[in-house]
C-alpha cells in the first residue's frame, strides 16, 4: 500500500514539475514566410515533375509530341511560380 | 474541358447505373427477415413461409440429435420453440452446444418445423458474455451458407 | 498493482484535459509558455497510460483473480504467451490498449514534428488530446479494466476464449490496432492545417506518410485476421463479409483512395478538398467500425453484449463530424485547387476513376453491413443481406480497379494521345489475352474468374515493364543492370515501392480468384477407410488422444496419398479446454502454392460414433498470404527517404535553365 502510494506520488510530481518547468518559444510564423515556403516547394514540385517527365520521355513510355505540349507546359507552369516568388 | 466533364459524367453514369441493378439483385436474393423465435411465433403463416428468415433462439438443452443427413435441434425464446432440421454441408460451429445463443437460416415449411442451410451459434460464458464483445465476429462461428 | 493502475489512468485523464484546455487557451491568448506546458502534458499521457497498461499486465501475470478483468479474461494454466492477449480479449482492456497505441503514436508523432511542422504542432497536440480524453474517459468511468471482483475472489479465472488462444491472435489485434488508431495522426495534422489555413503542402507530406504506416498496418491487421480465420474457424474459409471484418475494410478503402489522390496534390496542385474529406471520412470510419463492432447495434448475434458503450460512441462521433464540418466550411477557400484536369487519357483521370472506384465500393458495403439497422427503423423489420450481395457487387468493382492499377502507370501526366497509350498497352494487353486463352483452353469457364487471371497477367506485365524501362535508363549511364534496378527503386521510393505494393495486391486477387474453384467433401471415417478430393486420396489411420492442463485432445490421423504414394500424414483435431469449457476444432493444413488440403475433424457420429471428417480443397490460398508479404516489403520500400535523382540530373539542368528563361521573357527583371 504504501509503495502504490509512494509510486502514485513520485509519477504525479514528475509530470507536474516537467509540465510547469516549459518555458515557451515562439512558433508563429510570419504570414510572408508561409506564402514563400508554399511557393518554393510549389517550385520545387514543378521541377521533379518535369525531371520525371524527361525521365519517361527517355524510358519510351512518351511519344515526342506529348512529351514536348507537357513540357511547355511545365516549363510555362515553373514560370509562374518563379515569377510569384520574385514579387513576394 | 467540357467534353472531359461529359464524357466522366457518361462512364460514371453507365458505372452507377450498372452498380446499382446489381446491388438491388443482390439485396433481393441473399435479403432475410430476421426474428426471434417468439416474434416467428407471432408471424402470420403465410408471410412466414414465404420469406427466407434468420431465427434466432437458444439451444433447449438435450435437443441436439445427429443423424446421417441432418442435425434437428430446437431453439426457444421464452416458452416459444421451433423444431429446425440443419441440412447445410458444412460442419455445425464448436460453439453450437446446449444452451448456445443460436441464429438458423432457411425457410419455414408448411408442416411449422424450419429448414436450417446455416447455423451460427455462440455459447454463453460463464460469467456473461462480456468478454466475447472485443472480438465481436470472431467469437461466433458459423456453418452452411449462412449470408 | 490495481490501485497504482487505476491512479495513472486517472492522471492521464487529467493531463489528456490540461492539453486540451491550457492549448486552446495558450493559442487563444497567444501565450507561449501556455503551450509549451500543453504540449508536455499531452506527450505525458503516454507514459501514464504505459503505466497502467504494465500495472494490468502484471495483475494478469500474477494471476490476481480479485480483479473482475483478469477473472474473466485469463486462468493459471494458460500460458504466458497468451497472457498478453488477455489485454485486449474484453472491452475494458482493448480499450486501454486502444489507448496505449494512441498515446504511443501522438507521443511519437508530437516529438517528431517540431522542427519541420512548429505552427501545426500545438493544434496538433490539441487534437489529439481530445481524441484520447475520449478514450481515456472510457477507460477509467465507463470500462475501467482495474474493477474489483463484486463476489469474492475465485481459485481459478474462467479462461481466455479458445479462439483466441494462438498464435496470430497475439499479433493480429495490436496489429489492427496500429492501423485503425494510426489513422489518427494524419487526421489530426489534416485538421491542424485546415484550421491554420496552412498554404502549401508542406503538411500533406507528414499526413501522407502517417497515413501510409497506418494504411500498412491495417493490411497487415486485416489480412491477420483472414489468416486466424482460415486456422481457427474451420470452416474452409478467411473472409465472410461479417460486420466486424466490414467494419475494419472501410476505412481502409478511404485511405487506399487517400494515398492516391494524394498524388494529386502533391504533383499537381489539385483536389484538396477532396483529400482532405478523405482523411477526416476514414478517421471517421475508424471510430465508427470501433462503434459497430462495440455497440451491439449491427449484427444479430452479436446483439445480445449490448452494452451502453455505444452511446458514447455516437456522441463521440456526433461531435468529430460537427467539428470537422465547422472547420471545413469555414475554411474551405483555404482549399482552392491550382490546377485543373486536362484530358480523359492522363494519369490524372485515372487516379480520378480509382478514387470513385474505391469510394463506391466502401459505400456499397457500408450500405450492406448498416442494411438490418436501416431497414428496421424504416420499414420495422430487420432485414439482412447476405454473401450474395456482397460478391456480386463487389467482384465487378475490384476487377475494375485492378484494370486501373494497369492502365494507371501507362498514362503521362496531364495528357497521352492515343497512339503512345495503343504502343505501352500491346504488350501487356496481349499477356493478359494469351492468360485467359490457355486457360480457356484448359477447359476453365467461369467468366470472372478468367477475367481476374486475364488482368492479374496484364497488370503484372505493365510492373515488370515499368521497372524494365526505367532500369535501362539508368543502366544507361554506365551502371550493371542489377546496380540499376536498386537505384532506381531509390531514387523514387515512393513509386517503385507504389509498384511493388501493386504486384503483392495482384498476388492476393489472384489467391483469391481461387476461392471460385474451392471443394469440399464430409463423411464418416472410421479406421481404414478413404475419401478421394481433387488429386488426393485421404486414408483414415487411426485415433489419439492427449491430455494437458489446459485441454484435452482428440485427434484422428489422416495419411494423404497422391497418384499412389504417401505425401502426408495430417491430425485433425478437437480440443476442449478445461478452463472456459468450450471444444474447439484444429483444423490440419496442407499448404501447396496450387491448392490447400484443409481437414476439419468434425466430432463423432452420435448413433454410429464414427468420427467425421470434413475435406476442402482450396486452390491459390496461399499466394494471398505471399502478397500480403510483398504489399509489406513494398511499404517498407516506399518509406525509405527518396533519394534526390542524380540520374535525371543532366537532363534537368536545362530544364531549370529554359524556365528561368521563361521567366526572363515574360517578366523582364
Amino acid at each position: 500500500m504504501m509503495l502504490t502510494v509512494v509510486a502514485c506520488a513520485v509519477l504525479t510530481a514528475a509530470a507536474g514539475y516537467w509540465i510547469f518547468s516549459a518555458r515557451g518559444e515562439s512558433t508563429t510564423g510570419s504570414e510572408r514566410e508561409a506564402q514563400l515556403q508554399a511557393l518554393e516547394e510549389r517550385k520545387q514540385a514543378v521541377y521533379d515533375n518535369l525531371k520525371d517527365l524527361h525521365f519517361e520521355h527517355r524510358a519510351g513510355k512518351l511519344n515526342d509530341a506529348d512529351f514536348e505540349r507537357t513540357r511547355v507546359m511545365l516549363e510555362q507552369e515553373a514560370a509562374g511560380v518563379v515569377a510569384a516568388l520574385r514579387q513576394l | 474541358m467540357r467534353a472531359t466533364t461529359w464524357k466522366f459524367g457518361i462512364l460514371i453514369t453507365l458505372i452507377l447505373a450498372t452498380l446499382g441493378w446489381l446491388a438491388f439483385t443482390g439485396i433481393r436474393d441473399s435479403k432475410s427477415y430476421f426474428v426471434t423465435v417468439a416474434e416467428l411465433k407471432r408471424l402470420p403463416p403465410a408471410q412466414a413461409r414465404s420469406e427466407r428468415l434468420r431465427v434466432s433462439g437458444d439451444v433447449v438443452p438435450g435437443s441436439i440429435r445427429k443423424g446421417a443427413t441432418e442435425t434437428d435441434f430446437r431453439i426457444a425464446t421464452g416458452a416459444a420453440v421451433l423444431q429446425v432440421a440443419y441440412v447445410g454441408t458444412d460442419p455445425l460451429p464448436d460453439t453450437f452446444v446446449n444452451n448456445a445463443q443460436a441464429v438458423a437460416e432457411g425457410r419455414l415449411l408448411p408442416n411449422g418445423s424450419f429448414r436450417a442451410r446455416g447455423v451460427q451459434a455462440k455459447c454463453a460464458s460463464k460469467y456473461e458474455p462480456k468478454g466475447m464483445r472485443a472480438k465481436g465476429a470472431a467469437m461466433t462461428t458459423s456453418a452452411g451458407s449462412m449470408n | 498493482m490495481q490501485i497504482f493502475g487505476a491512479y495513472a489512468l486517472l492522471l492521464a485523464f487529467v493531463l489528456a484535459l490540461y492539453g486540451l484546455a491550457a492549448g486552446i487557451m495558450g493559442l487563444v491568448t497567444h501565450r507561449a509558455q501556455l503551450q509549451a506546458s500543453a504540449l508536455r502534458a499531452s506527450l505525458m499521457i503516454f507514459p501514464a497510460v504505459a503505466g497502467a497498461t504494465v500495472s494490468l499486465l502484471g495483475l494478469i501475470f500474477h494471476n490476481d483473480f480479485s480483479v473482475a478483468y483478469v477473472a474473466e479474461h485469463s486462468n493459471r494454466a494458460l500460458p504466458f504467451y497468451y497472457k498478453f492477449a488477455v489485454l485486449w480479449s474484453g472491452q475494458e482492456g482493448s480499450l486501454l490498449f486502444w489507448s496505449l497505441v494512441l498515446s504511443g503514436y501522438s507521443f511519437v508523432a508530437l516529438l517528431t514534428s517540431g522542427r519541420r511542422h512548429p505552427q501545426l504542432r500545438p493544434l496538433v497536440a490539441i487534437i489529439l488530446s481530445s481524441i484520447q480524453a475520449f478514450f481515456l474517459l472510457l477507460n477509467n468511468f465507463v470500462a475501467s479494466p482495474f474493477t474489483t471482483l463484486p463476489v469474492a475472489t475465485p481459485a481459478d479465472g474462467s479462461g481466455l476464449n479458445p479462439l483466441l488462444q494462438y498464435s496470430q491472435m497475439d499479433i493480429h489485434p495490436p496489429i489492427l490496432y496500429l492501423g485503425y488508431i494510426g489513422f489518427s495522426i494524419p487526421f489530426a495534422f489534416a485538421l491542424a492545417a485546415l484550421i491554420r489555413r496552412m498554404p502549401g503542402d508542406r503538411w500533406i507530406q507528414v499526413t501522407r506518410k502517417w497515413s501510409m504506416v497506418a494504411w500498412g498496418f491495417l493490411t497487415v491487421g486485416i489480412v491477420l485476421g483472414g489468416y486466424w480465420a482460415y486456422k481457427v474457424l474451420g470452416w474452409g474459409g478467411y473472409w465472410a463479409w461479417d460486420p466486424v471484418e466490414n467494419a475494419a475494410f472501410l476505412p481502409w478503402l478511404t485511405g487506399t483512395a487517400f494515398l492516391h489522390s494524394v498524388m494529386m496534390q502533391e504533383k499537381r496542385g489539385m483536389l484538396k478538398i477532396w483529400n482532405v474529406g478523405l482523411i477526416f471520412g476514414t478517421f471517421f470510419l475508424t471510430i465508427f467500425g470501433t462503434f459497430l463492432t462495440r455497440s451491439g447495434v449491427i449484427s444479430s448475434v452479436h446483439a445480445f453484449a449490448q452494452s451502453s458503450i455505444g452511446n458514447y460512441f455516437v456522441v463521440f462521433l456526433l461531435l468529430v463530424a460537427a467539428v470537422c464540418l465547422f472547420v471545413f466550411f469555414r475554411n474551405r477557400d483555404a482549399l482552392k485547387g491550382d490546377n485543373q484536369l486536362e484530358s480523359t487519357l492522363s494519369r490524372e483521370s485515372g487516379f480520378l476513376f480509382n478514387n470513385f472506384v474505391l469510394l463506391v465500393t466502401c459505400f456499397a458495403i457500408l450500405w450492406g453491413t448498416v442494411f438490418p439497422v436501416l431497414s428496421e427503423a424504416i420499414q420495422g423489420e430487420k432485414i439482412t443481406v447476405g454473401r450474395l450481395f456482397f460478391d456480386r457487387i463487389n467482384v465487378p468493382l475490384f476487377l475494375f480497379l485492378m484494370f486501373l492499377t494497369g492502365v494507371g502507370p501507362l498514362l503521362a501526366w496531364r495528357r497521352t494521345s492515343a497512339n503512345a497509350l495503343r504502343r505501352n498497352f500491346l504488350w501487356p494487353a496481349l499477356v493478359g489475352v494469351a492468360v485467359s486463352g490457355t486457360l480457356i483452353g484448359l477447359g476453365m469457364r467461369a467468366p470472372y474468374p478468367l477475367v481476374s487471371f486475364g488482368l492479374g497477367g496484364f497488370v503484372l506485365t505493365t510492373i515488370a515493364m515499368e521497372f524494365a524501362r526505367g532500369t535501362r535508363v539508368v543502366a544507361s549511364h554506365g551502371r550493371s543492370l542489377p546496380s540499376a534496378l536498386v537505384h532506381l527503386t531509390l531514387r523514387n521510393t515512393r513509386r517503385y515501392g507504389g509498384y511493388i505494393i501493386h504486384v503483392g495486391i495482384i498476388l492476393m486477387a489472384i489467391g483469391i480468384t481461387g476461392q471460385a474453384f474451392n471443394k469440399d467433401v464430409e463423411a464418416p471415417m472410421p479406421y481404414g477407410a478413404t475419401m478421394h478430393i481433387g488429386p488426393y486420396t485421404l486414408v483414415s489411420q487411426s485415433y489419439t488422444q492427449d491430455d494437458n492442463p489446459n485441454y484435452s485432445t482428440e485427434a484422428e490421423i489422416v495419411q494423404v496419398q497422391r497418384g499412389g504414394r504417401v505425401v502426408a500424414t495430417m491430425y485433425p483435431s478437437r480440443r476442449f479446454y478445461k478452463a472456459s469449457n468450450q471444444a474447439q476444432s484444429m483444423v490440419a493444413i496442407r499448404s501447396r502454392p496450387l491448392q490447400d488440403l484443409y481437414l476439419v475433424y468434425a466430432g463423432d457420429d452420435p448413433n454410429t460414433h464414427q468420427p467425421i471428417l470434413h475435406a476442402y480443397l482450396n486452390p491459390l490460398v496461399m499466394w494471398i498470404w505471399i502478397g500480403t508479404l510483398v504489399v509489406v516489403a513494398g511499404i517498407l520500400v516506399a518509406l525509405l527517404p527518396g533519394r534526390k535523382p542524380d540520374a535525371g540530373k543532366p537532363r534537368a539542368a536545362p530544364a531549370e535553365a529554359a524556365v528561368a528563361e521563361e521567366v526572363e521573357v515574360a517578366h523582364p527583371a
